[in-house]
């Protein structure tokens, strides 16, 4: 598999077992797990928004360790530096030079946990590095790993000295996800088998970076037939002609929406992305990136209101037949 | 706005019959006229059948044409007086779910007509021909007159409609083929010269990439091998010179034309040889031919530069061009039946002419002859089959022709004379010539004509409600043939039908034959009974019944106690249905004459019964009394005798002249009569006062000749001469009850045999004996005989009146009345044919027997002024807008918001499907296929579909959850309809047919089931 590329079959057999290792550490998520390993596939970061011990960081995990590249994790706190992110140059003495030591960003899945914690200057190394995925320090340019993805975590109810990620920022996103509490039988079962100690363990790796580009290139060949581009197109147009919404969505956010729902696509098996396809992706995918009418400068629009406005958007679409 | 409005006043569709279309007019109308003629309702309904035909295939072919848009482009470049293509596209309306059928589109070009033929479209896809022309002179040239035209579904008109007519063509003029050559290039004033620009030299330039047209010389080996491209020389300019093409500055004559066509050559030659050329006319550069789209430029310049005068004939135009049809299979492809699999069109015509075969079994022609046709209509079948190699020798025909027209001519010489069976062996010998034979569209036509005239012929043999099932085979099996027959046709002129899907072809054929039937209902309802003829019903032979005729035997009721053939029906109106027992005799006529053996009724010159049109007063009007009605059907009698009830009143019906004799006997003219239906107003015998009966005459007290002198002694002895008359007509009617017994088997030779020997007898016996009596006791009697009671038929509540019922009994004249003496004693267990009950089956048979004659084959004018009044009647009683204002005070504003309900109802529908079409355009996508659609509508009506936004697939999925016999088929249906319609590749065939049919079986399914 290393030198032939890889077939649609086989991009299905990994990605099964790899939905079969998160979904056993995440219970009652099935969706939300589809959607972040459709974002995962299609190379986009991901926010997960939402109260502290609803798994979030469970999620992160579960999805690191199922490839068996680096995982770093960055806790942002109010005093944490740029450098405390991406490295710092350091003297070597017995080369009398400065050297480099990669922060924790050097790593193929990078989780940010409570980014909204961080100061701006912290918050803004993290950013550019996703999006140029590379990284500047003192004029030198350092690439990061590929595949390089950041899932970072907030806790919008806890305003208290928090900084709160400005739009542009958040575009960076391609995905914003809620986890909220898990059903009835899911929690039954979580209370039943988890401990405070004993976190349900996830199994072993399954893909290596590799097999994961390989994925993504799998992931660009499902077809997005004229139709769905113009009902995509329709979409994201709607976002910015809505009487509440006072600036709608990105192009960037409708190529996001394009290659999410492709991932959504090859992960319930199909080689075509149909209008459901878009349905489910469009809320995640666009809801923090348009802001609404009456919410004051900066600051994107809470959750749910983002969620409601882009649900009701592809309620009123017509998609294509 | 005068051509606007020449638009509007134009009817929008073009009717013309064709060939078989005149000869169906022709029959139809030949029906019409006998129908008219004879006034034969059985007649009126062909006619009706014949007419809905007609109206079927104006329904068809509207469903054919509507909406249809037509475009021309073309596909070529079109030199004039050369051969051009034109590319005619038919495309439905996206919305439209019933296909078209044999389109021709049809229009000219500078006069010259053209005419297309294109193939079937599927609904929700259209299709496009190529044809090709001789082009007429250069310019831009009009299309006018184009009509797209079908001859569905039957062939028998050809309906046209005029679309929007298609923007014009372009003609570019005839290139000199001399000035094309290439040539030395002047290097005039003027001229630019050009270095190093791209060319067809020889030196290199360069590389790029290859793009196709490329000469594969070119092709640059080494650098396509490094690039792994294909890569191509691009050569270096020659020093060419601009070619300058001058244009005479003068409009029109032929000398310019000339020029025109030189300039062209040029123009091609130059783009041909890579060369740069100007066109340079009145002194100014009109096309600089450098540009990307320089040909074209310089072309379009070319055609419409002063475009010769119009009244000049072209010259290139001498001769009428040909229209071109594409390739297709050869011509008589269909000719010669292939065996392989026939498609439902095949089988149609096949069921039609065996049915007729069939009919004929029913209608009874010579068994021989139709065996003889059958077993050839099987052979024909077998051959087309493969079974057997065909007969190819089409001389044979006029050969076996001769064989059977001499076997038709001697068996009318030698063998009987019999003109029918001749006929029938003359046309059936042709019909199995062309069972035979290979079959053209018009053999078929024939062979579809000759079954038409089985179906008549078995139709005229049938008179009952059989007739319809006749008429209903045949409007669900012609309306097939027939278009089997159209498509053969055009099959044969080169257009091969697309197979049609047999589920298809079947719902439109019922739904053919159910509009048919209920338009032929509707139109022998409608259709004027003109009464230019006599309302006759073909009596059936061996129908003859006894009695009521001018003499009355002592055995003549005897033979019909078993007779259970129906002798009238008669309904109560008014009463409430059944009549009181004792005037349950229906009396035909009396007898007053007796000779010893036999009752006679005397020859009595008769009189007319005073009536108006068909209204007959047999008695005056009783004051105050309501005389109860009956509508009476007789059945066909071989008498003249006019059957009432109790004292009759007046009647109305079709009598004739009804006439009375002198002791009260109605008869009717004509002494054998075919059936008819009367109403009868009576009064019950005992409520009329004295007056109105016809008074006794001595020949109701006569004896007859002879002693009878122990009759009237034992009258006496019963009767004493003292009791009142009524009193001792009671004595001797108990006498006979009590003493006398019931029986058919052992007849008494005469009356006194039966009075003082046997003392049983059957109701004749009972009669004349009372009858003798009472004359010797000295009251005035006779002897009556009709129908006694009869089955009453609680299916329809009317009363049916058998032979078995014919009963005699006598009448006396007691207090100024005749009053009906019943002498025969109840019979248990006696005249058991008369009381053995009908089931209820049979109550059916005969109540659809009784309904049929009674609207279909004595429907008449009267019947349907009757219809029509009732009609004016209901609609009186309906409330009309105006009367509603008056009548109710919030009728008027009711019926304003009812008004504009309606109108926003219809306005939204509009919209809806405005809406519907546009979103269909907007996606960019192919439209939606018919099945998708209708499953899709099916669904989002029951609800499913709760926003705008809901995907198709989703809706499905959700109306199928959980419900387990679905849900197999609709993540099946998705997962094809998702590849069909986002997929990469469009599905195969055989998978698409999976999906439509997947989507078929959901809605139905879908559609059977609650909506949510």
């Amino acid at each position: 598999m290393d030198n032939e590329k890889m077939t649609f079959d086989d991009a299905r057999a990994l990605i099964a077992l790899l939905e079969r290792n998160v979904t056993a550490v995440l219970l009652g998520k099935q969706a939300e797990i589809e959607l972040t390993l459709a974002s995962f596939l299609a190379g986009g970061h991901i926010l997960l928004d939402d109260l502290p011990g609803t798994g979030k960081t469970t999620l992160a995990r579960a999805i690191a360790s199922a490839i068996s590249g680096t995982f770093r994790r960055i806790q942002f706190t109010s005093d944490i530096l740029p450098q405390d992110v991406t490295g710092v140059h350091v003297f070597d003495a017995s080369r009398h030079d400065f050297t480099f030591s990669p922060g924790p960003l050097f790593a193929n899945i990078v989780l940010a946990d409570e980014i909204n914690r961080g100061n701006p200057r912290a918050q803004s190394a993290l950013l550019e590095a996703m999006s140029e995925r590379q990284v500047t320090i003192d004029n030198r340019t350092y690439p990061l790993p590929d595949p390089f993805l950041v899932i970072a975590t907030q806790n919008p109810h806890d305003q208290y000295g928090t900084y709160p990620l400005p739009e542009s920022q958040l575009d960076r996103f391609n995905m914003r996800l809620r986890l909220s509490y898990p059903d009835r039988e899911s929690e039954l079962r979580l209370i039943r088998e988890s401990g405070l100690s004993a976190v349900r363990e996830s199994g072993a790796p399954v893909l290596d970076p590799g097999q994961l580009r390989e994925l993504r290139a799998v992931t660009c060949t499902i077809t997005v037939s004229e139709p769905i581009v113009s009902y995509v197109y329709r979409v994201v147009a709607a976002t910015r002609s809505h009487p509440a919404i006072r600036t709608g969505a990105s192009p960037r956010g409708a190529i996001g929406l394009k290659a999410t729902a492709q991932a959504l696509a090859l992960l319930a098996g199909r080689d075509h992305v149909i209008p459901g396809d878009i349905r489910r992706a469009a809320p995640a995918v666009l809801a923090h990136r348009v802001l609404a009418a009456g919410s004051g400068e900066g600051g994107s629009m809470s959750a749910d209101a983002g969620e409601a406005l882009l649900r009701e958007i592809v309620d009123t679409v017509p998609p294509p037949q | 706005m005068n051509t606007a409005w020449r638009r509007r006043l134009r009817p929008p569709r073009r009717l013309k019959a064709t060939r078989e279309g005149k000869w169906f007019l022709a029959l139809t109308f030949g029906v019409g006229v006998a129908a008219v003629n004879t006034g034969n309702n059985l007649l009126f309904i062909a006619l009706s059948a014949n007419l809905s035909i007609i109206v079927i295939s104006g329904i068809l072919s509207e469903l054919t044409l509507r909406g249809i848009r037509v475009s021309v482009s073309q596909p070529s470049e079109a030199f004039s007086g050369r051969e051009a293509l034109l590319a005619v596209s038919c495309s439905p309306p996206p919305d439209r779910r019933f296909p078209a059928f044999s389109l021709d589109v049809s229009f000219r070009i500078d006069g010259t007509p053209l005419r297309t033929r294109m193939a079937d479209i599927p609904a929700g896809s259209e299709s496009v021909r190529v044809a090709t022309f001789r082009a007429g002179p250069r310019g831009l040239r009009v299309i006018s007159g184009i009509a797209v035209s079908t001859r569905f579904p039957f062939a028998l008109f050809e309906k046209s409609l005029e679309p929007a007519s298609p923007g014009p063509i372009l003609v570019y003029p005839a290139p000199d083929p001399q000035s094309s050559e290439p040539r030395r290039i002047e290097h005039g004033f003027g001229a630019d010269e050009r270095e190093g620009g791209r060319g067809a030299g020889s030196g290199v330039r360069g590389v790029r990439e290859y793009a196709p047209g490329d000469p594969a010389r070119d092709i640059q080996w080494k650098a396509t091998a490094r690039l792994g491209r294909r890569m191509v020389k691009e050569r270096e300019g020659e020093r060419a010179g601009i070619r300058e093409i001058r244009l005479p500055e003068e409009d029109g004559g032929p000398r310019f034309e000339r020029a025109v066509s030189r300039a062209c050559g040029e123009v091609l030659g130059c783009e041909r040889s890579g060369t740069g050329y100007r066109i340079r006319y009145g002194g100014v550069v009109a096309v600089d031919g450098s540009g990307r789209f320089a040909r074209n430029e310089a072309l379009r310049f070319l055609a419409t530069i002063a475009p010769p005068p119009p009244d000049r004939p072209p010259a290139a135009t001498g001769k009428r061009s040909r229209t071109g049809d594409p390739p297709g299979p050869p011509q008589g492809a269909g000719l010669e039946a292939s065996p392989g699999r026939p498609g439902i069109l095949w089988l149609f015509p096949r069921v039609f002419w065996g049915s007729g075969l069939l009919m004929l079994a029913a209608a009874g022609v010579s068994p021989v002859i139709l065996a003889a046709a059958t077993a050839a209509f099987a052979a024909g079948i077998a051959m087309e089959r493969g079974l057997f190699p065909p007969i190819r020798a089409r001389r044979l025909e006029t050969v076996f022709g001769a064989i059977v027209s001499l076997a038709a001519v001697a068996d009318f010489l030698l063998a009987g004379r019999d003109p029918l069976r001749s006929g029938a062996l003359l046309v059936l010998g042709i019909q199995s010539i062309r069972f035979l034979l290979p079959k053209r569209a018009s053999d078929c036509w024939q062979l579809t004509a000759v079954t038409f005239l089985e179906f008549l012929a078995a139709a005229a043999t049938e008179s009952g409600p059989r007739f319809a099932l006749i008429a209903a085979a045949f409007l669900l099996l012609c309306p097939g043939a027939m278009w089997s027959h159209h498509a053969l046709k055009r099959a044969e002129e080169g257009v091969p039908a697309a197979p049609v899907p047999p589920r298809f072809a079947a719902a439109l054929l019922v739904a053919v034959a159910g509009a048919g039937i209920l338009l032929s209902a509707l139109l022998f309802t409608a259709t004027p009974r003109l009464r230019l003829g006599h309302l006759s019903r073909k009596s059936p032979s061996a129908r003859k019944t006894i009695g009521f005729s001018d003499t009355l035997s002592m055995d003549d009721i005897s033979g019909a106690a078993s007779d259970r053939r129906v002798a009238a029906r008669v309904e109560f109106r008014g009463s409430g249905g059944r009549p009181a027992t004792g005037d349950a005799y229906l009396k035909g006529a009396s007898y007053s004459n007796f000779t010893g053996s036999q009752w006679r009724k005397g020859f009595e010159s008769p009189t007319p019964v005073p009536r108006i049109g068909t209204h007959y007063f047999l008695a005056p009007e009783v004051v105050g009394i309501r005389a109860p009605e009956a509508d009476v059907t007789l059945e066909p009698l071989d008498s003249a005798a006019f059957f009432t009830y109790g004292s009759p009143v007046s009647a109305e019906g079709p009598l004739g002249d009804l006439r009375v004799e002198r002791g009260g006997n109605l008869v009717l003219p004509v002494s054998d009569r075919p059936a008819i239906r009367y109403r009868l107003r009576f009064l019950p015998k005992a409520i009329p006062p004295s007056g109105v009966f016809t008074p006794p005459r001595n020949v109701d007290l006569r004896m007859p000749p002879g002693d009878w002198r122990d009759i009237a002694a034992l009258a006496a002895g019963i009767a004493p001469p003292g009791l009142p008359d009524a009193a001792r007509a009671r004595k001797l009617v108990a006498f006979l009850q009590s003493g006398y017994r019931y029986t058919t088997s052992g007849s008494a030779a005469d009356i006194r045999d039966f009075l003082f020997v046997r003392k049983a007898g059957y109701c004749e016996h009972f009669a004349t004996g009372l009858c003798l009596l009472l004359r010797s006791a000295g009251i005035p009697s006779r002897t009556a005989a009709g129908y006694l009671g009869g089955e009453w038929n609680d299916v329809g509540d009317y009363l049916i009146v058998r032979q078995s019922d014919a009963h005699a009994w006598a009448e006396g004249w007691i207090d100024g009345r005749w009053v009906t003496l019943d002498a025969t004693p109840a019979a248990p267990g006696d005249g058991a044919g008369a009381r053995l009950s009908t089931g209820k089956g049979e109550k059916y048979l005969d109540w659809l027997q009784h309904r049929w004659e009674q609207y279909v084959v004595d429907y008449d004018l009267a019947a349907q002024a009757g219809g029509i009044e009732a009609i004016v009647e209901a609609t009186r009683r309906l409330p009309s807008v105006a009367t509603l204002g008056k009548a109710h005070p919030a009728g008027g504003p009711v019926a304003v918001a009812l008004f504009t309900a309606g109108g926003f109802a219809l306005f939204l529908w509009n919209r809806r499907r405005a809406t519907r079409s546009d979103r269909g355009r907007s996606s960019g996508s192919a439209p939606l296929p018919a099945p998708y659609a209708r499953l899709f509508e099916t669904l989002a009506r029951n609800g499913w579909r709760e926003s705008e936004g809901i995907p198709p697939g989703e809706m499905v999925a959700r109306a199928t959850a959980g419900k387990p016999g679905l849900e197999d088929d609709a993540s099946r249906f998705t997962a094809l309809y998702h590849r069909d319609r986002f997929g990469a590749v469009p599905l195969s065939a055989d998978l698409r047919a999976e999906a439509f049919g997947l989507a078929d079986r959901l809605r139905a399914a879908l559609s059977r089931g609650a909506a949510r």
